[in-house]
Formats: C-alpha cells, structure tokens, sequence
C-alpha cells in the first residue's frame, strides 16, 4: 500500500503524498481519517444510481456513523493531563505533519487538536448522522447531490476545526460554505435564493479580508522569524506593533463576528435559518456558527493580545446588544423557526462575552455554551422540522394542543426547550452561568466615557492569570479595584436579564405550540412520533441530560487548554502586568474543573 | 555618436544565423505551422457532405506535439537571442507556447459540432486557429520588436475571421467587425509606437532599447529623443492593454464575446490574453526598464499607468457584470475584471527589480483562469445550438439538475473563477494578492495593499454575479428545453478542464515550480533583475536539493 501511494506520489510529482505514505507505517492517522472520512462516502454516492433514494441514504447515514465512530478514537486517545507547552498558545495533540504541501508558498498539511478543537470535533461527528437521518422523510428530490453536500460540509468543519496550519484552515472556512450554499439555495423555503446568496456574500466578504490579513501576518512573521511558513506555531512567534494589531485583528475579528454572528452582522442569519431546509438549518447552528467563535478563540484573541485589549469592551457591548436584542426579537416572532434562529443569536452573544471577559470560568462557560447551544438548538431545529412535516407550516398560530396529540413529542421537546433555556440540571444552564460569572469577574471590560468607569491606577493590565490569582484569594486586598468591576457588573446584569428573557420567549413559544386547546383540526391527524424520529430526538435528550449533570467530564477537559491559553495571553500582552501574580508552573496538572480547584485552595487557606 | 557606433557593433553580433541547437527555438512554432499546412493539403481531399471532426481531432494532436516539444525543450534553453536578434528560447517563451498550444487544443474540442450545427464545417477554421496559435508562439518567443509585431497580427488577424466564422449569424459578423477595425487601430498604434522607439533609438531590439534609453536619459539634460520614446511606449502600452481588455480599452470585449462563435470566445478570452500578457512582460521588462524610465510621463513611470489600469479594470468589470443578465457578455466583463487582477500582479512584480520573482504570479494565475474559462465556455458551446443557444442566465434554468456533469463542470469553473478553494483559481487570487502584500510590506508604500483591498472587495461583488450562474443553473424553474449537441469534444475538454482546475487546486506544487522556473529562465533581463533571478535561482535550487 505504501509502495502503492509512492509510485502514485511521482506519478503526480506531489512530495505531500509520499510523505504521508510515510507516517502511515507509523500510527494510525485519526484526524485524516476522520476529516476526509466523508470523502470515501461521496465517493460510495456518486457510484449509486440517482433512483436508489434509500440505498442513498442509507449509505450517507453509515458514513456519518463510521466518521462518528472513528472519531471516538480522538476523545479516547486525547490525554487532558499532558503537560502543557511552555510559552505556546495551545499544544496540540493527536497531531499530524507538517508535511509540506506547497513548499514554496511554506504551506503545510499540519491537523492537531487541544483541549478546545477537540470537543467541537465530536459535536460535528455527533450531529451528522442524527442530520442526515433526519432528512430521510423531509428531502425527496435530488437526495444524492443532498448527501453530497451534507458529507462535503462535514469534510470542511472537521477540517476547519483540526487544521494548525494558516492557509489550510482557510481553505476549509472557504470550503464549507460552498455545499451550505447549495443545501440553502437548492433545497431550502419559498426564499432560498435570496438566503443562499446572503449568506454566501456575507460570509465571503468577511472571509476575503481575513485571507489579506493572514497574507500580513504570514509576511511579518516570515521577515522576523527567517522562515515564511504559515503553521499556526510560526505564526504565532511574530509580534505587531500597535497600529497592526488593530488593523489585523479587525480584518479577522470581522471574518469571524460575521459567522458568530455578532450583532450588528446578524442579519443573514435568521433569513439563512429559517429557508434552509431541516438538516441544514442544525448544522449551521450547531457547528458552522461555532466556527466564528472558535476562529476568535483560535486566531483573533491569541495573534493580537494588545488589540483585544483595546476592542474587548466594544465587543462586550455588542454581545450584551446581542443577547437582549436577540431575545426580545424572537420574543415576537410568530414563525418557530425565526424564534429559534434569533435564539442563536442571543446564546452566541453569551459565548463572546464569555471569551472577551478572559477569565478563566469565562472561556470554559464559552466554551461550554458553544457546545450545548449545538445540542440545544440542533435540537430546536429537529424538533421544528418534526411540526413542520406534519403540518407544513411553522407559524405559532397554526399550533396549540400538540402536547395532547404527541406526548412522547411533547417530553422530548420540553426537554431540549429547557435546555436552551438555560433550565439547572440541564446543559444550557452550566455555559450561560459560567459565562456570567466570568464576566462578572472581568477585570479589564472598562473603557473611557464622559460618563466615568475611569481606569484605576494599577489594574489588572493582563489577562486570565491575574483574574486566577483574584479569584483563589491570593491577591485580594491591594489589587482588588473597584472600577472595572463596576463595568463588569453592569454587562452581568444586562446578560442575566437575557437570561430570563431566553426563559420568556421559549416557555411562551412552547406553551402556545404545545398546550391549550386544538383550534386546528390538522393537529388531532398529526401521526405519532416515527420510531426514526425518536432514534434521532433520543440521543440528543439523553446529550443534553449528560451535559447538564456532569459537566465536570467535559470542563476537566478544557481546562489545561484554558489555562495554558489564558497565560499564553497574560505573558504577552505588551504592557506590563502591575499586579503581582502567583507564578505558575508550567507542568501544572489540574484536579478537577477550575471550580475544584478555587475550593480547594480556600480550604487550604 | 558613440551610441550609434556602438549599437551598429552591437547588431552586427547579433546578425548570425542560427546555428546547432538554436534551431530548437522554432521547432514549436515549426510544428504547429507544419500541421496547419498540412491541412490545407488534406483539405483538397476532403469529401463533401462528410463531417470534419478528424481535422479536430488531427490538430489536437498537433497541438499536443507543440506542447510537448516544450516540455522537451525545457532543459535545453538558450541565454541569448538567436535568429538574427530575433527569437528568445528561453523557458518563460515555452511556458507560454504550451500554454497556446494548450488552449488552442481545449477550443478545438468544443468546435466541431457547434460548427456543424450552424452549417459551417469548414477545414479553415481549424487552420485558423492552428496559425493564430503559431503567432502566439512566436510572440512569446520574441525579441526584437519587429517579429513581435509580426507575430502579434499573425495571431491576431485568424481571431478577426474566427469572430465572424459564422457568417450567416448577424451578430457573429457585427462582432468581427468591431474587433477588427478597432483592433486594427490598436494594432496601428502600437506599431507608430514601435516606430518612434525605432526613431529615438535606432534600433528595434528589445536589449539594445534598453542600453540605448539609458544613455538618452542621460541624468539631468535629458536627449530630445526621450520624449519621442516615451510617447512610443506610451503608445505599446495601449496596443497591449487592447489585447488584454483592460479599462478603459476594453469596449470592444462584450459585443465580441457576445457575437463569436462560443469555442472562439474561450480561446480569445484565454490564449489571447496570456500571450498579450507575456509579450507585454517581455517588452517592458527587457526594453523599458524601469530604473531609466520611471518618471517619464510628467513624473510617473509605466508602472503607475498600469497601476491604474488595474483599479479601473477591477472595479469596472466587476460592477458592470453585476447587471449583465446574458451569460457570455457577463463573462466577458468578468475577464476584464481578469485582466485588472493580472495588471495588479504586473504592477506589484514589477514595481522593483528585487520584487522580479513575483512575476510567477501571474503565470500561475493565467493557467488556472485557461482551464477554468474554457470549462465554462466548453458547458455554454455544448448548449450552443444554431438558433436554440444558452444565452441568458434564464436560459440556464435548472440546467445543472437536468445535467449533473455539466452542471458540476460549470460550477467548478465558475467557482475557480470566483476565487474560491478549493480550485485553481483561489490559488491563482491568493498568488496575486500575496505578491501586492508583500510589496506593500517590502516598500512600505500603502498604495500597493490598497490596491489588493480594492481588489479583494472587487471580488466579492464578483461572487455575487458568479453565483448568479449556479442560481439559475441549480434553484430557478427551467424556461425552455435545450437540446445539447451531443458530441465528445465539448466533453473531453469540460473533464480537462474541471479536473486540472481541481488538481491545480489542491496540488499545485509542480506547477508553482514549473512557473518559478520559467521566470527563473526569463532571458534578456537588466543587471539589477539578474542578480534578483540569480537569487531565485539559488533559493529553488536550495528547496529542490532539500526534497
């Protein structure tokens, strides 16, 4: 077999393959594996005839689940306890290459994963197959160039999500928007051109400036380092001046605020949402709106500390315009599936807050929203795509005594609607706290107003290892100011009320769908959940049950990544750090979530 | 005086005739001319009433040999001008006749049954296109102005007929005459430019120009012939600019694309474009250099008329095809938009001597845009039956669901066109824009980094009209029934066309080498370009030593 890939390699004059035939003798290649796994089913795909629909399906289905599959492998063999990197971002595991790809731009072929990547990786082996099984009843026409496209867009996330290298990662941000396109445009509602082409647009003109940016930086990193490479290590070892940063970290902040979405740059989405077909519309939500938060995670905030500074303010306040605007939006939606949209856009705002308070219970609670907003309102949308099969219609008026048609419907809904909602015991309520209390502790959400909220003589300058050392207790008292808190607190009360109007706008919508009495006579023929329907609405109940009652094996997880990420970026902002911090070692090991840990050194104290 | 004399010796040298191995700088040429003669032959034997596929199919292959020769030619190349000071065999010359031959073959393909369904099966087509390609090969290859002159109305006057091949066809014979009498003048300009550069300095090859500009120039006190030189390049410029379909000479391009027969237009909008591009490269570079004549024109160099060019170029091409709503005339615009990206490469490649190297650029982005636009012409000829032709985006209705084959060449195509990975044509943007960054960077001049910006933005309002195509292609009810010409050409040359945009996408690495290579190779050059070549040179050696 690797004789086979070396003659096929000269046969096409490409170094990359031989080189990967290479380390194949080695060990087994799970990240390639599970990124092009896809492939091998469109493959399967194309070689079906166009009228075999359930041979079709079926075979997308299998494929869906043997990426799933393979996929375990990566969270089996991912080891959360090995020591971190010192002085890096992010250490990578499971990782493959560098092999060199286009040796003369210095592009590589490098997949890796941490603490973050990971976790959203096996959302988007989770949700695939319970999307595609979905759409057994819902698509009936082109079904083949359907699967197509779902496994096509699997082959980008998966490949956006794992890629370390710059260029690589950009061409699968290109690569998934290519098939959500067409999924939009093709098999979407009465609208669906007009959505396809906003969001393609939006997403491309946000995309296309980060790609300049990515050039500058590959350039500035080349003239320093000596070595023009765009493996995101190498990126990382180039430093901006102040000028650059706040140029470069809005070109790729805007890439990524779009896809978020952020407010102002929302509005392709409820439009996107709500035209595309069912299985389009939970990924979308579930793993591509969570490419823009991981991208800021990943790229924005680590490349340009000294930017985040300055923006990290501005960008709260859109979060928390996001979050209430958001929810008073869907507030008055008569359309179910526009509520859930505009759903998104509020949850999303909890997460970039979480990410720009820097703390270290906020990156976990963004984190954490991110991955329970993907089960929640994957789900959401399932549910919707249920009623919308039966009645064909997804205004709230023509709903109302489901509940007593479809009771097992009913639990299952209720659950999942809770759980955006943000109900304890239940996943959304772990993300949206944690998120609020980081931002709560936030020590640097202050700007300059002609109102006030002036900066304090010796706050905290750095980032997340300050607000670690605040919280364990050890530096309160002399560092402990009083003015950036008072922002901080004032964002925490703006998210909070998005909390209860989230609870508001998704209780309301349920009530009226589901209880009071059947006004329309199409609601008392509505056929019983199919046990397909509930193959696919269990998984994601049982998902959001686990998530909300351990969610210790999931934050255990991250932690490491979050603290090494934190010092990373506390260690490189330029000004320097005024308040003194407990120096961390960088073997560091947690015990439990960072939770645990605050306790446990109370207790010591 | 001394200049006189010294030009005299000068060519003097140069007049040898070719000896040995310097024969090999026409045998691409040789043997495309060779089996365009012999088609005049088989053609007398023809019987009537029998199709002339075989013609296609005979000078595919012809084609083929031509590029190959190439590919053998490659390793044996020459460091100066033979036949008399007349023709380079240097490496960017055989990149660029392969790419001809390349071309040329792909819009052959797509010919014979779009020909046969307007009734024109004729053997003169093919011959028509075997000698514009021949003049293509030469004007590469050039290096005197006089054969480039020459070897530019030899590729163009074929395109002026091809044009108008269909005769009976009302627009196909308006679009012939637009192009050639507006061609016509271009072309009478560039030769009074070629005129006057012949008047100030006293000779027509391309490396004596140059060594005879410096002295006009001069310092301070600069020769009166100076400014007769200047209006000459002035006037080259725009010969070449016309051939590109570059703002603000572009008008000709949309009723042209519209009117020519469909195969016609992929090749014009390709080959003619590449081969106008390298004979621009090699004129400017090698004749013009930069260091004598920056600040010629009232304080500004060619580079910064280029530099306009190329705003003007993107931004017009691109708003305009946004309100196109027939197909070939958005194509058409979307090339002058092409045209503005590719000037975008010249001017940022050229702005410097040491910056020479990022010429690869441009080359790479040539290759992937042939295969992409001759993919989409390929898919608009297989629908280009006489009187019942996809013209419209309407037309286009649901096309790409009722031919999935067709529907994903096009949507290849039209995404490399787009700039949008994993294609070619992402690759070839991403080239470009990456060499104006780092000028920008390199110089701190700000204007370059505008310019990719300007740029970039441009391309986005080109998504949207690109898109529009899939729109119709794959979401919009179907308006009428098309009957596609069933025939192999068009089909051959689509799955070319999409995998090479595909492969060059995804693995370009060879291909980025062969293009570094060529400009590696590029002869002719000044001392300062040399010493930037050498050092390419040495990097690629290095990189490949490493491998």
């Amino acid at each position: 077999m690797v004789q086979l890939t070396n003659i096929f390699s000269a046969l096409v004059g490409n170094p990359l393959l031989a080189q990967a035939a290479a380390v194949g003798e080695g060990g087994i290649p799970w990240l390639t594996l599970t990124t092009f796994g896809p492939l091998l089913g469109i493959l399967a795909l194309l070689l079906i005839p166009r009228d075999q629909v359930q041979v079709l399906r079926n075979v997308a289905l299998l494929t869906s689940l043997g990426v799933f599959a393979v996929s375990i492998g990566i969270l089996v063999l991912f080891d959360p306890s090995l020591p971190m990197a010192a002085g890096e971002a992010f250490t990578f595991q499971l990782t493959e290459g560098p092999y060199e790809w286009i040796p003369s731009l210095g592009v590589s072929y490098a997949l890796g994963v941490d603490g973050f990547s990971y976790w959203l990786v096996m959302l988007t082996t989770f949700l695939m197959p319970l999307a595609i099984w979905s759409t057994y009843s819902s698509v009936h026409e082109n079904v083949k160039e359907y699967m197509i496209c779902l496994l096509f867009l699997e082959v980008g996330m998966i490949g956006a999500l794992v890629a370390t290298d710059v260029f690589l990662f950009y061409i699968f941000w290109e690569v998934m928007l290519i098939p959500m396109y067409f999924i939009i445009g093709v098999w979407g509602g009465a609208e669906r051109v007009k959505a396809a082409a906003t969001f393609f647009i939006y997403t491309m003109l946000g995309s296309i400036l980060m790609l300049l940016a990515i050039m500058y930086v590959y350039f500035q990193a080349g003239v320093q380092t000596g070595t023009f490479s765009f493996l995101y290590t190498d990126i990382l070892a180039a430093d901006f001046s102040a000028t650059e940063q706040f140029w470069l970290f809005a070109a790729f902040f805007l890439a990524f605020a779009i896809k978020v979405p952020l407010f102002p740059f929302h509005t392709w989405l409820p439009l996107a949402h709500v035209q595309a077909p069912t299985a389009g519309s939970v990924i979308l939500a579930a793993v591509m709106l969570k490419m823009g938060t991981y991208g800021i995670l990943r790229y924005a905030f680590p490349l340009f500390p000294d930017a985040l500074k300055t923006f990290a303010p501005y960008i709260a306040v859109l979060s928390v315009i996001g979050i209430i605007y958001g929810a008073i939006v869907a507030l008055v939606q008569d359309d179910v599936k526009k509520l859930v949209a505009y759903s998104s856009v509020s949850h999303l705002g909890f997460c970039v807050l979480g990410l720009v308070a820097m703390t270290p219970q906020g990156i976990s609670g963004a984190m954490y929203v991110m991955l329970a907003h993907g089960i929640a309102t994957g789900g959401l949308f399932l549910c919707v795509g249920v009623l919308y099969e039966r009645r064909h219609s997804r205004q709230i008026a023509d709903f109302g005594g489901v509940a007593s048609v479809m009771p097992m419907f009913a639990t299952f809904f209720m659950i999942i609607t809770f759980a955006s909602a943000g109900l304890p015991g239940l996943n959304g309520f772990v993300g949206e706290f944690l998120s609020i209390m980081g931002t709560s502790q936030s020590h640097f959400l202050w700007f300059e107003t002609p109102f006030g909220f002036i900066k304090p003589e010796n706050a905290g300058s750095g980032y997340g290892v300050y607000e670690l050392s605040a919280m364990t207790d050890v530096a309160i008292g002399s560092s402990r100011q009083a003015g950036p808190e008072i922002t901080a607190f004032i964002f925490t009360i703006f998210a909070t009320s998005g909390v209860i109007l989230g609870a508001a706008y998704l209780l309301w919508m349920f009530k009226r769908v589901m209880f009071g009495s059947v006004v329309h006579d199409e609601i008392r023929t509505m056929p019983r959940l199919s046990a397909r329907e509930i193959g696919v609405l269990v998984p994601i109940v049982l998902m959001a049950i686990f998530m909300g009652v351990f969610p210790k094996y999931f934050l255990s997880r991250m932690d490491p990544s979050i603290h090494q990420f934190l010092t990373y970026m506390d260690q490189n902002v330029t000004e320097a750090n005024t308040v003194v911090v407990e120096p961390l070692d960088p073997t560091w090991v947690p015990q439990g979530s960072m939770i645990d840990l605050a306790k446990e050194r109370r207790n010591e104290r | 005086m001394t200049m006189q004399l010294l030009s005299t010796l000068n060519t003097l040298a140069m007049l040898t005739p070719p000896q040995g191995a310097e024969f090999a700088a026409i045998v691409p040429g040789m043997i495309v001319t060779l089996v365009a003669l012999a088609f005049i032959l088989i053609d007398v034997f023809h019987r009537k009433g029998t199709p002339r596929d075989y013609l296609a199919y005979f000078s595919v292959i012809g084609l083929g040999v031509g590029a190959a020769s190439s590919w053998y030619l490659w390793d044996g190349t020459l460091e100066a001008p033979t036949f008399f000071g007349m023709l380079y065999l240097d490496r960017f010359a055989l990149f660029f006749s392969a790419l001809a031959c390349v071309s040329g073959a792909l819009a052959i393909l797509c010919s014979p049954a779009v020909l046969r369904s307007h009734r024109m099966d004729r053997g003169e087509y093919y011959l028509l296109v075997l000698f514009s390609v021949v003049g293509m090969i030469f004007m590469a290859a050039s290096a005197d102005l006089l054969s480039l002159f020459i070897a530019f109305e030899i590729m163009s006057i074929p395109i002026y007929v091809l044009a108008g091949f269909l005769r009976e066809d009302s627009r196909s014979a308006e679009a012939s005459m637009k192009y050639f009498v507006l061609g016509a003048f271009s072309a009478a300009l560039m030769l009074y430019g070629i005129a006057l550069i012949y008047g100030a300095t006293g000779t027509t090859n391309l490396e004596m120009i140059a060594q005879n500009l410096y002295y006009l120039e001069g310092g301070e006190g600069q020769h009166a012939g100076f400014g007769l030189a200047m209006l000459g390049v002035l006037l080259i410029f725009s010969g070449f600019a016309f051939k590109v379909a570059a703002v603000p000479f572009h008008i000709w391009t949309p009723d042209v694309y519209t009117g020519s027969p469909t195969p016609v237009v992929g090749f014009m909008a390709t080959a003619v474009k590449a081969i106008a591009f390298a004979g621009l490269l090699r004129v400017f570079v090698v004749a013009f250099p930069l260091d004598v004549l920056r600040g010629g024109f009232f304080g500004y160099g060619w580079i910064d008329i280029a530099f306009a060019l190329a705003a003007f170029s993107m931004v017009l091409g691109n708003v305009v095809a946004l309100l196109q709503n027939n197909v070939k005339r958005m194509l058409a615009y979307s090339s002058i938009a092409h045209a503005g990206y590719l000037l975008l490469g010249f001017t940022a490649a050229n702005a410097h001597p040491r910056f020479f190297l990022h010429n690869d650029a441009i080359l790479f982005y040539l290759v992937a845009y042939t295969f992409g636009t001759i993919g989409s012409f390929a898919v608009l000829s297989y629908f280009s039956r006489r009187g019942e032709s996809v013209e419209t985006f309407e037309d286009l209705g649901q096309l790409g669901i009722k031919y999935p084959m067709m529907g994903l060449v096009m949507g290849i195509s039209i995404f490399s066109a787009a700039g949008i990975p994993p294609t070619a044509g992402f690759l070839g943007k991403f080239y470009i824009f990456r060499s104006a960054i780092d000028v920008g960077m390199q110089t701190d001049e700000f204007s370059f980094i505008g310019l990719a910006i300007l740029g970039v933005l441009s391309s986005v309002a080109g998504v949207y009209y690109y898109l529009k195509v899939l729109i119709y292609m794959y979401m919009k009810p179907e308006k009428r029934a098309f009957r596609p010409l069933e025939h192999t050409g068009p089909k051959v040359a689509m799955v070319v066309c999409a995998v090479m945009t595909l492969y060059l996408g995804i693995f370009p690495a060879r291909a980025i080498e062969i293009t570094q290579e060529s400009i590696i190779d590029f002869q002719g050059v000044s001392s300062a370009v040399q010493a930037t070549l050498d050092l390419g040179q040495q990097a690629l050696e290095a990189r490949q030593a490493a491998e």
